[in-house]
């Protein structure tokens, strides 16, 4: 399936690049001849519409990618049910966005496959749970660490093919599902607190629509059009505040939510930052409503700005 | 062997109580609940306890012979009673 996904992939940038080619030529022609032009302009538009109709068909239709460790011919012969006590997969979801003008021809294009790859251990779930009918079927034990990489990869292109830009992040994540804290309350690390470590790599351009926004100024020592890579570490928790108070016989609860992430440049061999907190409170009268104060020293990737900023945000989960 | 439909919905018992915070036994995890009412958010990057439940429920229909369809685009507004037929 991997093999698949990127046939895909390459057919939608060999369009492109043909797509790119034949509009890169127009000014060209249009000079010499206007009876050329004419006929370059519609096989332009027609691999556009071909190339739009396409993308669209696998943005409908993406595929994922999923792999266990009976990946293979291992799945016919059943041998991965051997493979007691450990196992891996991997879960990978291609995502494919065109932007697209008002008379239809497509402006970019980007793709990415983000997902995990995740090892873990295995049990019976006869000796899970009770009353089941297939004792001797094997299942995650979730009991047990697991180890997550998340995996994220992509490719951003406009038209005319004048800006490529390549990105990817892989980390390490690890869950905990059935741990305790040092007062011997349950944690869940991985889903509370969080802790994290990725490699990032990819390559940074020069933005030719500068804002006149302050905070969006890049302070980074990261060069456009030059190679970016970074660790960066991750680490947050939230934490609900055992105090409540009422309003119009409403109660309201809070919670902290701290965080602290760490960029270190490796082409630069500089250090970046980003800690804050965010107070947050429940909204009355509504479920999944809050009111968030944000104090946060470092906007992080991609300006880096180490100034110290102050907010007030909403915050709806649907 | 396969599972079935009572296998499954007690393996989605115990994973859904596994992510809770609560520390629930398998038992008390409701079968009529939609489960994004269950799982907790959290996580960072693609390494969601929504995503990674996901992940592994799909290994074990796999693992265990029962293949890899195509799960409902709004399964986590399902329950595990409405899920489990959809996907084994």
């Amino acid at each position: 399936m991997i093999n698949q996904a990127l046939v895909k992939l390459s057919i939608v940038i060999w369009l492109l690049a043909t797509a790119s080619f034949a509009v890169a030529q127009e000014p060209v022609v249009s000079e010499k001849t206007s009876k050329l032009d004419i006929t370059l302009k519609n096989i332009s538009t027609s691999v556009e519409k071909s190339i739009v109709a396409g993308a669209i068909k696998l943005t409908q239709n993406p595929g994922d990618i999923f792999y266990t460790n009976c990946a293979f011919k291992l799945t016919a012969e059943r041998d991965c049910t051997r493979i007691s006590g450990n196992a891996v997969l991997l879960d990978l979801v291609p995502e494919f966005d065109i932007k697209a003008s008002e008379n239809g021809a497509f402006q970019s294009f980007t793709g990415k496959i983000t997902g995990n790859f995740i090892t873990f251990n295995t049990r019976l779930l006869g000796s899970t749970v009770p009353g089941v009918d297939n004792p001797n079927a094997i299942i995650p034990d979730m009991q047990k660490p697991m180890h997550v990489f998340p995996v994220s990869a992509g490719v951003e292109t406009t038209r005319f093919f004048d800006n490529v830009a390549v990105l990817g992040e892989v980390g390490y994540v690890p869950y905990v599902l059935n741990s305790y804290n040092f007062l011997g309350a349950p944690i869940q690390l991985g889903i509370n607190p969080v802790i994290g470590a990725f490699f990032q790599a990819g390559y940074k351009f020069k933005n030719s629509k500068e804002s006149g926004n302050s905070l969006s100024i890049d302070k980074s020592k990261e060069q456009p059009n030059s190679v970016l890579a970074r660790f960066k570490a991750d680490a947050r928790f939230e934490w609900e505040v055992p105090v409540s108070f009422a309003i119009a016989d409403e109660e309201i609860f809070m919670k902290l939510l701290p965080w602290a992430t760490g960029w270190y440049d490796l082409h630069n061999n500089e250090f970046y930052h980003s800690v804050g907190v965010k107070l947050r409170f429940n909204v009355p009268q509504t479920k999944d409503t809050s009111i968030e104060f944000v104090v946060e020293d470092g906007s992080g990737a991609p300006n880096f700005n180490p100034g110290t900023q102050f907010g007030i945000g909403l915050t709806v989960v649907y | 062997m396969a599972l079935n439909t009572n296998d499954l919905t007690k393996f989605l018992q115990y994973a859904v109580s596994s992510f809770t915070p609560k520390k629930d036994t398998p038992a008390d995890v409701p079968t009529d609940a939609a489960l994004k009412t269950m799982l907790p958010s959290g996580g960072v990057g693609t390494a969601t306890p929504s995503r990674i439940f996901k992940s592994l429920v799909r290994w074990t229909l796999v693992t265990n012979g029962n293949g890899d369809k195509n799960w409902p685009a709004n399964w986590q507004d399902l329950s595990i009673e409405k899920l489990v037929p959809k996907i084994i």
